[in-house]
């Protein structure tokens, strides 16, 4: 069997094209899918991250707002005692007392506020590392507070304050931050400034814990975007957003840190290390904080990537097993035209016979098969009969060969035809459209006197050449009984015309050419006019009358003419297979280009006047069959 | 007996060496805790420019209640840094010091705005502007009276979170540390006026030793001078290698401070000490400078005496 290349194939190219729409579909699906989970796991991750950081933010705002609640409402105690210096040291350890997020206090007075006691007096109370309140005086000579941040902010701003976080060297030993609340007088002069620290500790443990992924990175910055919280701790009151990782390089991202510290909230996106992730910040708005958590791209999409890959793997796998599943049924549904056209190149070589393969659906493979086996028997016999007509066209060929050799036997074929003589030379030719032709010429020489003919039955084919073969004989057999053309031509019309059922004619130009006195009589019966060539090289039609052709009517009176035929001169006979020749475009050669013709030819003999008169005819038919036979006849009387 | 004599020469020798040792040893206080700043001290001590000199220096960083003048007069330490106006208002006063070696050859201090409608220092009339609370800003405060300015001081520890506040309209600064703190804030284009600009442009920090020391160990005084500025050359050629060093000591003293502070820092105190862009450190106090600086000075009663180079190179007290 032979082998059927996989391009080749019927079933492998559909499988293949099949399976190419399968995959575009797939992978469109699969697209379209992907980008909808992934849109739906970017707003799961969006609110996410977003909740994390609001809970975490009223987590931090609560405790703030309930340091501040105790300390204003504390502060009107302290303002009620402001004279008796040591009361502040109990108030304070109350403070600390009621309110565990509390780690510190103090009442920082103005300078000199109390004179007895110095330019710093600031009764302090804070938690020691071992949960213990201790009082202390805060302001010394090494800590002069009325610079410190917590003081002298609130005091020129005059207003409450949280302060930026600092390390507290000096009992804590943690980082922390103030609230300062600034204490007036009656007389709106500020006394005191009430202050209450609180870790970050706790803040910081908050902030680490927003893990909306197991690896984000959560951080805390204050107002001037130095890092209070994060995973760095060398970078904890070091380096400030603004100078430090991605916003060294990137400056959105440093725009960003603008937008924080000035208490926006949102969420952004950045690539670090080839590392795409989400920056989500919202603001502490009691401390001007910003709280940032930043997640992984790579960790939100995990999921849906992984299963994108799994969705992938299964739809090769399916896609492969589809393919193959096509490429057996569909392989199976076509092999009988593998073996059809087995039995199509069997019958081509000419085995009718052929197998054809068995159908049994009813479907189209059938139809297929019926018209495979109807083909066979039509086949079977037609060729029969194209034996038969075969044979029959070759019988009637050969018949047609043996005729055409018959007839082209009975016109004279030797030139030139009468070599013992010098005055006259003469060439003929007659080349018949089909196997056998209508078209005649003959000619001899009998007591010094040219006897020649040329005539043209009507019609083609058998019946005209048996009417020409008819015509030839008559006129070797009539010639000899006449002396005048006008006498043989109405001999041979009344031969002619006598029984003639079938109506077929034959025109014809019959002279006789007396070689002693040059004297030509000649009668034509409706025959194209015969062409002179004179000494001179002039070329004339002769001047005939018509009369009528042979065959038509019995008896009629055909009239002879006669001329003088100059020596040296030419007449060219021919039939109108010469004139009438027509070109691709039918186009006649035409009566004029033969005069042109034989002017040009003028002295030459008349067998090359002929080939030259029979290559313009060629050439004017060009690729055009060949309509009509062609007859020429050219004689010269050559001088003595 | 000899033997017995032998030993007690050996006694007494080691009985003296802890003696000899002390007296060996130079205490050093740069001005404030370790920084960029003092960066050419800490690489002559780590790449060993001290010891090769035959120096056991030791450095003792000043707290606030006892700074590096008071060590100074007190004795506690021998060689300190200061700004020349200091110097100049400190030898007015008595203090007995000589100049070693002049760093510093042009004023760092500058203004920087709060506001972006404070651009030049005719904006700054009747603004609040932070001062150092440990001055620094007497050189501010001549040009406060010089243009009537009617500026109101506000003292200050550390400013940057007052800046920040908005409880002031502008704070001085000193461009290698303050300034740069403020913009690593985020006020990174905020207007800043240096005091150089308005025709304030003197020295600042300089080499002192106690007039003492000076007398009693010449060749240290100088050996010291000497190797220090190794060290900062060595800090002007290998920056990087200078910053690792400061870092080191920063937190070797338990300090926080970050490498990129430290990085600015140091590039802008190393800028201060060329003479003219690009050209290198000369380490030379200028007569016309101190000339200069104690005829403003004198101008406004901050001195009661010129104050001359050569008095400051202790050739005349």
């Amino acid at each position: 069997m032979q082998r059927v290349h996989l391009q080749n194939s019927f079933s492998a190219r559909l499988s293949l094209y099949l399976l190419l729409v399968m995959a575009v579909v797939f992978f469109v699906v699969i697209l379209t899918s992907y980008q909808s989970a992934r849109n739906y796991v970017r707003e799961e991750a969006m609110q996410r991250g977003k909740a994390a950081l609001e809970y975490t933010n009223q987590e931090i705002s609560h405790v703030l707002e309930q340091v501040e609640s105790a300390v204003q409402n504390m502060a009107w105690i302290v303002a009620s005692h402001k004279e008796d210096g040591d009361y502040m040291y109990e108030l304070t350890c109350r403070l600390l007392e009621a309110n565990p997020n509390i780690c510190g206090s103090a009442v920082a007075f103005e300078p000199a506020y109390f004179p007895e006691r110095g330019v710093l007096f600031s009764p302090y109370a804070y938690r020691a590392t071992d949960g213990n309140i201790f009082v202390k005086q805060l302001g010394t000579e090494d800590y002069e507070y009325h610079y410190m941040d917590w003081y002298q902010i609130p005091k020129l701003l005059n207003k409450p304050y949280w302060s930026e976080p600092y390390y507290d060297d000096g009992g804590g030993e943690v980082v922390m931050t103030t609230y300062s609340y600034p204490l007036y007088d009656e007389t709106g002069k500020m006394y005191a400034v009430f202050t209450a620290d609180v870790s970050l500790e706790w803040f910081a443990g908050k902030v680490n814990a927003i893990k909306p992924y197991p690896h984000s990175t959560s951080l805390m910055i204050g107002r001037g975007g130095t890092f209070l919280v994060h995973d760095n701790t060398d970078a904890i009151l070091c380096e400030t957003f603004f100078t430090s990782g991605l916003a060294l390089t990137n400056p959105a991202f440093k725009q960003m840190g603008h937008r924080m510290v000035n208490g926006e909230s949102g969420v952004e996106t950045f690539e670090q290390d080839g590392n795409e992730f989400y920056f989500f910040y919202a603001p502490v708005k009691a401390t001007g904080w910003s709280v940032a958590v930043s997640c992984l791209y790579s960790e939100i999409f995990a999921g849906v990537d992984s299963m994108r890959i799994v969705l992938v793997c299964i739809g090769v796998l399916g896609l492969l097993l589809m393919g193959g599943l096509c490429y057996y049924t569909i392989r199976k549904l076509t092999n009988p035209l593998t073996v059809f056209a087995g039995s199509a190149t069997e019958i081509a070589h000419g085995n009718f016979e052929a197998e054809l393969p068995v159908i049994h659906s009813r479907d189209e493979m059938k139809t297929l098969h019926d018209s495979f086996e109807y083909m066979q028997r039509s086949l079977v016999t037609y060729m029969n009969d194209l034996k038969e007509t075969t044979a029959n066209k070759e019988r009637i060929e050969s018949e047609l060969r043996i005729a055409n050799d018959i007839q082209m036997g009975m016109l004279p074929k030797i030139f030139p035809p009468f070599p013992e003589r010098e005055d006259i030379d003469l060439y003929a030719n007659l080349v018949p459209a089909k196997e056998v032709g209508g078209d005649l010429y003959d000619f001899f020489i009998e007591g010094n006197k040219f006897y020649f003919i040329v005539g043209d039955v009507s019609g083609k084919g058998v019946p005209a050449s048996l009417v020409m073969a008819v015509t030839c004989r008559l006129f070797r057999t009539v010639a000899s009984h006449f002396s005048q053309p006008a006498e043989i031509i109405s001999a041979l019309n009344n031969t002619l015309a006598d029984n003639n059922e079938s109506n077929m004619f034959c025109t014809a130009f019959m002279g006789i050419l007396d070689l002693d006195t040059n004297v030509l009589t000649y009668c034509n019966a409706g025959h194209n006019a015969p062409v002179i060539l004179s000494p001179d090289g002039k070329a004339v039609y002769m001047d005939v009358m018509p009369n009528l052709p042979l065959g038509l009517f019995e008896g009629f009176p055909y009239e002879g003419q006669e001329i003088s035929f100059d020596r040296d001169s030419y007449m060219f006979l021919y039939t109108d297979g010469v004139t009438e020749a027509e070109s691709p475009s039918k186009e006649l050669y035409s009566d004029e280009r033969l005069l042109n013709r034989m002017t040009a030819c003028s002295k030459e003999s008349p067998r090359v006047i002929l080939e030259e008169v029979m290559a313009d005819v060629t050439l004017h038919r060009a690729d055009a069959e060949q309509s009509d036979d062609i007859t020429m006849m050219c004689f010269h009387l050559k001088s003595k | 007996m000899n033997r017995l004599m032998n030993f007690r020469t050996l006694a007494l020798f080691l009985l003296l060496l802890p003696m000899l040792a002390q007296a060996q040893r130079i205490v050093f206080t740069p001005q404030w805790t370790p920084q960029s700043q003092f960066a050419g001290y800490y690489v002559a001590w780590e790449k060993g420019f001290y010891k090769e000199a035959g120096l056991d220096v030791d450095f003792q960083h000043p707290s606030a209640s006892y700074s590096a003048r008071n060590r100074l007069i007190e004795g506690s330490s021998d060689i300190i840094t200061m700004q020349l106006q200091e110097a100049l208002v400190e030898l007015d006063r008595g203090v007995e010091m000589v100049n070693i070696l002049q760093t510093s050859q042009h004023n760092g201090v500058c203004i920087v705005s709060r506001h972006d409608n404070i651009r030049t220092i005719e904006d700054l009339r009747g603004k609040k502007v932070g001062v150092w609370k440990a001055g620094f800003g007497d050189l501010a405060r001549i040009l406060d009276v010089e243009r009537n300015l009617e500026i109101q001081w506000i003292s200050f520890i550390e400013n940057t979170n007052l800046y920040i506040s908005g409880a002031i309209d502008a704070t001085l600064a000193m461009s290698y540390n303050e300034c740069l703190q403020i913009q690593a804030a985020g006020y990174e284009d905020k207007p800043v006026m240096l005091l150089l600009d308005e025709g304030y442009d003197y020295p600042e920090d300089g080499l002192y030793v106690s007039m003492d020391f000076y007398r009693r160990y010449p060749e240290k005084a100088k050996a010291f001078a000497e190797a220090s500025k190794r060290g900062w050359e060595y800090a002007h050629k290998n920056p990087e290698e200078a910053l690792d060093i400061v870092m080191k000591t920063i937190k070797r003293e338990n300090l926080k401070s970050g490498r990129y502070h430290q990085e600015k820092m140091l590039a802008e105190i190393l800028r201060l000490q060329c003479d003219t862009p690009g050209s290198a450190p000369s380490f030379e106090l200028h007569p016309e400078d101190v000339k200069k600086l104690s005829d403003l000075l004198l101008k406004h009663r901050r001195i009661n005496e010129p104050v001359t180079y050569e008095m400051l190179k202790g050739g005349k007290l």
